[in-house]
C-alpha cells in the first residue's frame, strides 16, 4: 500500500503485526518523524494495557483511547504516562429492526428507552463523568448539540428518562404483557424476546454494556440473549443493519460532520441506518439540513430533528464517556483530533527518550 | 492612543513575552518506530470493508493532498460572484 501518506505499507503478518515505514518521498519535507509504525495485534485488552505498562507499545489502542476505568488504573500503576481525558463525537446506542415486529411499535421501543437507568450506570461505570444524553448528536458536538433543557419533558422522558413502571404500561398496552395489573412481579411474561448482537471486542466497558442492559430490559420484562459475533461478521452484517430484532455498539468517534448522526444514521438509503429508519417527515429535515447553506438555518434544521426524534426511540442511546488518551512520557508532539486519521496524528509525533 | 491604552497593550505584550505556555519545549527528533497495539483488523482496504479499521490503518500510507470546494464557497463559484477561498496546497 503506497500513497501520499506519510508512511509506506511494508509488511502484513495476519493476526501477528503490520509494519509501516517512513515515506521517503513524502511531500512534506522533514516529516515523518517516525522511522515507522508497526501495528501489534493484539486482540486482549488486558495484554495490551500490560505492554503499555511494561513499555512496550507507545499506544494501547488505535488511537490510545481508554476507559475512564482503564485510564485512572493506569495511572496509579504508571503515574508518568500521560493521560488525558477527552471527550470524542461519538455515539453509543440500543439499534433495532425499527421495520419489523415487534420494533416498529414505537412503545415497544419507548420501553426499552424507559428500562434504562442511565444515571446509575454512569455512577457505576464511568465514576459519574459520562454524559447521559448522548444521542442523537453527540455530546462532544457542542455547536449543533440541543440542550435537554429547550426539549419538551414529556418527549426527552423517551430519550434518556428512567421509568421501569411505564415501561411495563407500554409493554402491556403493546400486548405483550399478560396479567401484568394483578401480581406484577409474580405474573410478569417476558413476552418479548431476541437476540441482542454485538462485538464484544469494543474496549470496555462495552462488555458492561451489554450486560447491563440485558439485566435492565429483563427487569421490564424485555428478555435478551446476548449473541457475540466477530468482527468480520459484525462489520458486514450487525453493524450495517443486516441483523433481526436488536443489536448494540458505539458509533462515530471517526466520523466528524453532524450530518453523519443524522442522514447517516436516519435516512433510508443511508448504510449506516441500522434501525432501518424510514420517517417521511424526518426525510425532509434531514436533507433540509444538507442543502442549507446558511450556518445559522442549518442549525435551527439540526435542532429541529433533535426534536423531532427526541421521543421517536428509533435508537437508544446509552451513557457515552471521555476517553482517556494514554501514552508514554517520552512520546511527544501526538495530538488528538476526532477523526479515523491516525496518519495524521503520526505525522507530527516524535520519541524522545532523553528525559 | 491614551496612556492607558498604552499601559495595557504594554501589560499584554510582556504577559506573552513571559508566557511559558508557548514556548516550545523541545525540538522534535526524528527515528525511532512507534508501536501500537490492536485487534486484528477484518480487512487493510478500506473500500473493500465498511469499517475504522481499515481506514484508521490506511490512513498512514494515504494522504490528503486534494480539496474540494463546499458549502458557501461552492455556491460562490457556481454563481461566478466570486473566486474560490478554500485553502490550496
Amino acid at each position: 500500500m503506497i500513497g501520499t501518506g506519510p508512511f509506506v505499507l511494508k509488511s502484513y503478518e495476519r493476526g501477528v503485526r503490520i509494519v509501516f515505514e517512513r515515506n521517503p518521498d513524502y511531500y512534506m519535507a522533514g516529516l515523518p518523524y517516525l522511522d515507522g509504525v508497526t501495528f501489534e495485534i493484539v486482540p486482549d485488552q488486558a495484554a495490551r494495557l500490560a505492554l503499555l505498562r511494561a513499555g512496550k507499545i507507545e499506544l494501547a489502542h488505535w488511537w490510545g483511547f481508554l476507559s475512564p476505568e482503564d485510564g485512572k488504573a493506569l495511572k496509579r500503576t504508571n503515574p508518568e504516562i500521560v493521560v488525558s481525558p477527552h471527550m470524542i463525537a461519538d455515539v453509543g446506542h440500543i439499534f433495532v429492526r425499527a421495520d419489523q415486529p415487534p420494533f416498529n411499535d414505537i412503545r415497544v421501543r419507548r420501553a426499552v428507552s424507559l428500562a434504562l437507568d442511565r444515571k446509575s450506570w454512569n455512577e457505576a461505570l464511568l465514576f459519574g463523568e459520562g454524559c447521559i444524553d448522548s444521542g442523537p448528536v453527540p455530546c462532544a458536538m457542542t455547536e449543533w448539540k440541543l440542550d435537554a433543557s429547550k426539549l419538551d419533558a414529556a418527549q426527552h422522558k423517551y430519550l434518556i428518562g428512567y421509568d421501569p413502571a411505564e415501561a411495563k404500561r407500554l409493554l402491556a398496552d403493546a400486548g405483550f404483557l399478560r396479567g401484568f395489573s394483578a401480581t406484577e412481579s409474580a405474573t410478569l411474561i417476558k413476552a418479548v424476546s431476541g437476540t441482542m448482537f454485538h462485538w464484544p471486542g469494543f474496549p470496555p466497558p462495552w462488555r458492561s454494556y451489554y450486560e447491563l442492559t440485558a439485566d435492565l430490559l429483563g427487569k421490564v420484562g424485555v428478555a435478551i440473549e446476548l449473541k457475540p459475533e466477530e468482527l468480520a461478521k459484525y462489520s458486514t452484517t450487525t453493524g450495517l443493519g443486516k441483523f433481526e430484532k436488536m443489536a448494540m455498539g458505539p458509533y462515530g468517534a471517526g466520523v466528524t460532520e453532524v450530518d453523519d448522526f443524522l442522514y447517516g444514521m436516519f435516512f433510508p438509503e443511508a448504510p449506516w441506518n441500522r434501525s432501518h429508519v424510514n420517517d417521511a417527515e424526518l426525510n425532509k429535515l434531514l436533507l433540509g439540513q444538507r442543502r442549507e447553506l446558511d450556518p445559522k438555518k442549518r442549525r435551527e434544521i439540526v435542532h429541529e430533528i433533535q426534536r423531532y426524534l427526541a421521543d421517536k426511540a428509533y435508537y437508544i442511546s446509552v451513557p457515552m464517556y471521555p476517553r482517556y488518551i494514554s501514552h508514554p512520557p517520552y512520546v511527544k508532539g501526538f495530538k488528538h483530533h476526532d477523526g479515523y486519521d491516525l496518519g495524521r496524528r503520526l505525522t507530527f509525533t516524535w520519541i524522545d527518550r532523553s528525559r | 492612543m491614551t496612556s492607558r491604552s498604552v499601559l495595557v497593550v504594554s501589560m499584554i505584550a510582556l504577559a506573552l513575552l513571559t508566557s511559558p505556555i508557548d514556548v516550545p519545549a523541545q525540538q522534535p527528533r526524528s527515528g525511532g518506530v512507534f508501536r501500537v497495539g490492536v485487534p486484528d483488523p477484518p480487512a487493510l482496504d478500506p473500500h473493500l470493508v465498511v469499517n475504522f479499521l481499515p481506514q484508521t490503518v490506511a490512513s498512514l500510507a494515504y494522504g490528503h493532498l486534494l480539496r474540494f470546494p463546499a458549502g458557501p464557497d461552492l455556491a460562490r463559484r457556481r454563481s461566478g460572484s466570486g473566486t474560490s477561498t478554500a485553502p490550496r496546497r
